[in-house]
């Protein structure tokens, strides 16, 4: 005889229930058949049977009752087809036939790809170090005054404070939500957090010298604003809490939201000065000291023709928009 | 008490050497102030919808009985906004009437006003005294009526193009646009501007003429179109300027490893602005800013005539060139210090490019922005940096503002070629 499957799901956890006595009964109360222990279910709230023309379903909750298909059932027993989806209470549930193929297995995904490197500890270890490094190395690099290390060591204490903070956080969470401290892996997404804009910051200076323009920079600054953490999160999210992509993306994107309104906030004043009038004139500041550029040096001759017939088409077409402006 | 009457005694003495000085001086001032009194009035521009003053200076009849002499920057709201403000003159016996501009000099500050009817005798107008000479100015000083200050010339300012008169007296602001005289009560200058410090500053009496004589040739007739007469002479003034500056004989000055222009002419002054050495530092850096120190008054927000520029070298023998260039790097920017707005000016347009000064690589950046209301007039900046040496970095910066953009970068790449490379 053909069995089904009655499926509920709570907070993301399935629990399958196998039914082989017709009829069943469903509720809190501890006679039933089957026993949900939610508190939005009736002692007595469902019964599942089955005659001769199939399955049949019946209400018997006088309180929060029973939706079939987002339809509210009444007392009166119901033909379903499998699978049928319903809700009793709070409770979301299926009427699946056993004969529904599961999902295929997912391989854990800890010793696959890219997120091998923040599973070793050696490597986290390392990753952690490559990025107080850096930081210690960039800040040596703005002080062009002779310090001791214990300067730099100061310097490095509100970023270290701030890293460890978040790879606590992550690891908190991780550990509520999945039973397990995923601190290594924390510790290596808060240490890529730090490092992914700082290594952004010196590969945009670079191609804004190399193409004399500042939007190289302004792309990977914007990335760093906005994608990074996300992204970050996300791969933690599908990596270690095997979220599928979708809420993956979903929770990230909510979680970094804070960040991300503080930087458009700034990217739309930024935006608003710039679109405007502007007292200050915009070029390309940047100076390197390997001096790898795109464009090679000319003759000071040239320079000045290009830069008297560029600027003076420039300048007229502004001065035709003022002066159309001025007209309305 | 001894103290006290010791002091008496020596002010008392002092007051009796000089009484007699003063005395003369007194009363040739009362007959001076006797006839210019009805030919000196107070001009004011006033706002039409609260019908109060916005500014007051002076003015004299001079050419024609109902021509008056005046400041441009008396007048520059009017000028500027005629539908806000009108102009009107105050006689010391109380009387108003409304002005109506006729001309105007920009660039040495005078304007020429006529009332509707004949307001009082013309002075005349006299070539400079010699230095030392007893000057006296009449105007309305703090708006407390007419007043009289007497001062001595000394002699016409060399430092400035314009070559204003500078005499030791206190001019006040209401003074603005009021007749100097000579002994001989004719007018040798018009009252423009002071330090405050008992030195003051007139605008020959020959530039008003220029403006009489053109007026007189057009029988009187009002300017037409106020912001292409002010375009053209501001242009016309600063392609002069330019000319004199690109033929003058720089001198050198060296900074660094560099030998660059020095003061381009007697109106530019150059300082040290270097950064007082710290003794952990690990670099060494040298600033000269060189200024004209002057500017034309446009309006009270807005004046053009600028010339700035500045050198600046820096080297180390300890940073690595990385630590070197992110310092480097800082001091690289430049911007313009003016109250130019959005009604003023367009935006700039800049242009980057590596070029070659004196053997070495420059990354070098001219950026323009031109007048809205005053055609053919453009704020001019370069800057340019060194690069291509780890250790040594060197930067020149320049702006001029309300020039002649082509002969702007004339003077510019002029001053380059000038530039030399120590080995």
């Amino acid at each position: 005889m053909a069995e089904v499957i009655f499926e509920t799901v709570s907070r993301g956890q399935h629990q399958h229930y196998k039914i082989t006595k017709f009829p069943t009964t469903i509720g809190r109360a501890f006679d039933n058949d089957i026993i949900l222990s939610d508190l939005s279910v009736s002692p007595h709230h469902l019964e599942i049977n089955k005659d001769e023309k199939g399955y049949s379903l019946r209400n018997i909750s006088e309180e929060n009752g029973t939706l079939l298909n987002k339809k509210k059932m009444d007392h009166v027993a119901v033909a379903i087809t499998l699978p049928t989806s319903l809700q009793i209470g709070d409770l979301k549930a299926r009427v699946l036939s056993q004969t529904t193929p599961v999902e295929a297995t997912r391989i854990k995904s800890q010793s696959k790809g890219l997120f091998r490197i923040l599973s070793n500890p050696l490597s986290v270890a390392f990753l952690f170090l490559l990025t107080l490094g850096l930081i210690i190395f960039d800040r040596y690099q703005s002080i062009p005054i002779e310090k001791n290390l214990l300067f730099y060591a100061n310097q490095l204490l509100p970023t270290l404070f701030i890293l460890l903070g978040i790879a606590l956080a992550i690891a908190g969470v991780s550990r509520l939500s999945t039973h397990r401290w995923e601190i290594l892996s924390a510790l290596g997404i808060a240490s890529l957090f730090f490092l992914i804009p700082l290594g952004f910051d010196h590969i945009g200076h670079f191609l804004d010298y190399f193409f004399t323009s500042d939007t190289p920079s302004t792309i990977l600054k914007n990335i760093s604003h906005f994608l990074v953490l996300p992204a970050l999160l996300m791969f933690y999210m599908i990596r270690v809490h095997l979220t599928p992509k979708l809420p993956a993306l979903g929770a990230a994107l909510l979680v970094s939201s804070p960040i991300s309104a503080y930087h458009i906030n700034d990217a739309m004043d930024q935006l608003s000065a710039y679109s405007g009038f502007s007292q200050i004139p915009l070029y390309n500041q940047t100076l390197s000291s390997l001096d790898i550029r795109m464009d090679e040096t000319i003759s000071l001759d040239r320079y000045f023709e290009d830069a008297d017939t560029l600027l003076a088409t420039e300048v007229s077409q502004m001065l035709e928009e003022e002066l159309e402006k001025a007209k309305e | 008490m001894s103290i006290n009457t010791a002091l008496m005694r020596i002010l008392i003495t002092l007051f009796l050497f000089i009484s007699p000085n003063y005395l003369i001086a007194e009363s040739n001032t009362a007959s001076l102030y006797a006839g210019a009194e009805k030919s000196v009035y107070q001009i004011r521009v006033i706002n039409k919808e609260t019908g109060k003053k916005s500014s007051i200076g002076s003015g004299f009849i001079v050419s024609k009985d109902n021509i008056l002499a005046t400041n441009y920057h008396v007048v520059s709201q009017y000028v500027n906004d005629p539908d806000v403000y009108v102009l009107d003159y105050l006689s010391t016996s109380g009387e108003t009437g409304t002005l109506e501009l006729l001309d105007l000099d920009i660039v040495h500050d005078l304007a020429v006003v006529k009332a509707s009817h004949p307001m009082g005798t013309p002075l005349t107008i006299d070539d400079i005294p010699e230095k030392g000479a007893r000057l006296f100015s009449l105007g309305n000083p703090l708006d407390l009526g007419f007043s009289i200050v007497a001062g001595t010339n000394n002699g016409i300012l060399t430092q400035e193009e314009d070559g204003n008169i500078q005499i030791s007296g206190s001019l006040n602001p209401g003074m603005s646009g009021g007749p100097t005289l000579n002994e001989a009560g004719h007018v040798i200058g018009i009252n423009v501007a002071t330090t405050g410090n008992n030195i003051s500053f007139l605008v020959p009496a020959d530039y008003l003429k220029i403006i009489l004589k053109r007026l007189k040739a057009n029988s009187y007739a009002p300017i037409k179109d106020r912001f292409i007469h002010i375009s053209n002479q501001l242009k016309a003034s600063a392609n002069k300027i330019l000319s004199i500056l690109s033929k003058n004989d720089w001198g050198e000055t060296t900074i660094g490893r560099f030998i660059v222009p020095a003061e381009l002419d007697k109106s530019v002054r150059c300082w040290d602005a270097s950064r007082r050495p710290k003794p952990d530092d690990l670099f060494r850096s040298f600033f000269t800013r060189c200024s004209n120190e002057e500017d034309i008054f446009l309006s009270d927000r807005l004046s053009v005539g600028s010339i700035n520029y500045e050198y600046l070298w820096i080297d180390s023998e300890k940073l690595n060139p990385l630590r070197f260039y992110r310092r480097y790097e800082k001091l690289n920017s430049s911007v313009l210090a003016s109250q130019a707005g959005k009604r003023d000016v367009t935006n700039f347009a800049c242009h980057t490019d590596f070029t070659t000064i004196a053997e070495q690589s420059f990354k070098t950046t001219i950026c323009r922005r031109d007048y809205i209301k005053y055609k053919g007039l453009s704020d001019i900046l370069f800057t340019t940096a060194l690069v291509g040496h780890g250790k040594k970095g060197f930067i020149f910066n320049m702006d001029i503002t309300g020039t002649d953009a082509k002969a702007t970068l004339q003077l510019f790449k002029k001053m380059l070629g000038a530039f030399q490379w120590q080995k």
